[in-house]
């Protein structure tokens, strides 16, 4: 067990060096479609409390602190929501805003053994993805703590034996409300060619597939390492200075990340997770500011 | 249930709590007269959704085309620009970039590749919400 810990963790450091992006538009990171182990029967309502560090495009950092209720509607059927900010700096300056709200249903089919749940949903965004630096200069979707469009969300995860996962889900934007006014030619800095304009920025669907292994290592301690790979299903676009669109070539196509979780559940059920993950393969454009180099994750979870 | 209800109640209130707007610092951007020749002008007039007052002075200056906006004071928006128009309402438009401010002379140079003269007005224009806040018509 040793051996695949530290292979897992070398692997991480390892790959960070060239690695280039990590995209989740917000499903890979939802409910069912992240948890691990199953919500304890014995309550009715959990809360959770997470922090999300990632390093994307051009240095910029961003941490994203979110809060979550769950609560479970007899044996099968459960709701989350979900509300999301970013905290973004760079060399374009800083800036903090509330990002998305997540409404999720879940319906959970159980066996002694095996365990398949179903969700969806939707992504409301709270911002139109148009903050401004501090010198009122428009900001690449990087920064910004929604990209703006109102998102539906459905999913499968299925666990079998405890112990192998399979998730597969769709995020596809129902309504676009991206109101970005950011041109890479408004600054002078050549950091800024990391970025793609995305002006009135439109933005495909994406579909994920994740496979993950549970393996208990004590009472209450869990890991999963997992791979999970994400199409983005076409080409993106954005609006010129003229009002015309540009398709941005490279925007479609594969991503293929690792992701490690380690989680422990404590007395009277409360649980700690971490969770970190970094890409292996990345679409050649990504301008949809989703980008990270590697993704850190911790969550406290109440049950009550 | 009366929590969730109550979690996404509150939602509105964290999303309104902001409100984003246009520098506001004087800005005094000027061009050497001296050293440029003037190719058109204009007189800003309010538009529906704001007010707006100055002028407007097209210069080319070696080979660049510079636009000019002096003596200039715009009411604030959320997401102002500057727009050569051929409509007083944008339909066939070149947008110019993000207003560098509410108050003060500042210039915008115009691309190479944009002939101004295809242009008749010069509009401060809040893309987000598509209001016109200032027209000036350009006589060349």
């Amino acid at each position: 067990m040793k051996r695949i810990l530290l292979f897992t963790i070398a692997s991480f450091i390892y790959l960070q060096g060239f690695s280039q992006g990590c995209s989740d538009a917000g499903f890979c990171s939802l409910g069912a479609l992240k948890e691990v182990g199953q919500e304890n029967a014995q309550y009715k309502n959990h809360i959770d409390f997470g922090l999300n560090y990632g390093l994307g495009e051009a240095n910029t950092s961003t941490i994203n602190p979110y809060v979550q209720y769950g609560r479970n509607l007899g044996n099968s059927f459960s709701i989350l929501g979900k509300l999301t900010g970013t905290y973004a700096s760079g060399f374009l300056g800083s800036k903090f805003n509330v990002g998305d709200f997540y409404a999720v249903g879940n319906y959970n089919l159980k066996s002694s053994r095996n365990n398949w749940n179903f969700i969806g949903g939707l992504k409301v965004p709270l911002t139109t993805a148009n903050d401004k630096n501090s010198n009122g200069k428009p900001l690449p979707l990087d920064y910004q703590s929604s990209i703006g469009t109102f998102d539906l969300i459905l999913g499968s995860n299925y666990i079998y034996k405890n112990s192998l996962e399979v998730d597969a889900a769709l995020q596809a934007p129902l309504a676009q409300h991206n109101k970005s006014t950011f041109f890479t030619d408004e600054y002078t800095d050549e950091r800024i060619n990391k970025f793609t304009s995305t002006n009135n920025f439109r933005r495909r669907a994406d579909v994920l597939l994740r496979i993950g292994y549970y393996i208990k290592l004590a009472t209450g301690v869990t890991v999963k390492p997992n791979l999970l790979g994400i199409y983005h299903l076409g080409k993106d676009t954005f609006e010129d200075r003229t009002g015309n669109d540009v398709i941005i070539s490279g925007s479609e196509g594969f991503t293929l990340n690792g992701g490690f979780v380690l989680s422990k559940t404590f007395r009277k059920s409360s649980r700690l997770e971490l969770i970190a993950a970094t890409p292996f393969a990345v679409r050649k454009v990504r301008p949809d500011g989703l980008t990270r180099e590697f993704a850190v994750n911790i969550q406290y979870s109440i049950p009550f | 249930m009366r929590y969730f209800i109550v979690f996404i109640a509150l939602l509105p209130l964290l999303s309104a709590c902001k409100k984003e707007s246009s520098p506001t610092r004087q800005l005094d951007e000027t061009v050497d007269l001296a050293k440029v020749e003037k190719k058109a002008s204009g007189e800003f007039s309010n538009g529906p959704y704001g007010q707006v007052i100055g002028q407007v002075r097209v210069y080319s200056q070696e080979q660049d085309l510079i636009l000019a906006l002096e003596n200039f004071s715009s009411s604030n928006g959320p997401d102002l620009k500057v727009y050569l128009s051929k409509e007083e309402t944008p339909v066939n438009f070149y947008n110019l970039g993000s207003l560098r401010s509410t108050r003060g002379n500042q210039i915008y140079k115009i691309p190479q590749n944009v002939n101004y003269k295809d242009y008749k007005y010069v509009l401060v224009f809040c893309q987000q919400f598509k209001h016109v806040f200032g027209v000036a018509a350009i006589t060349f």
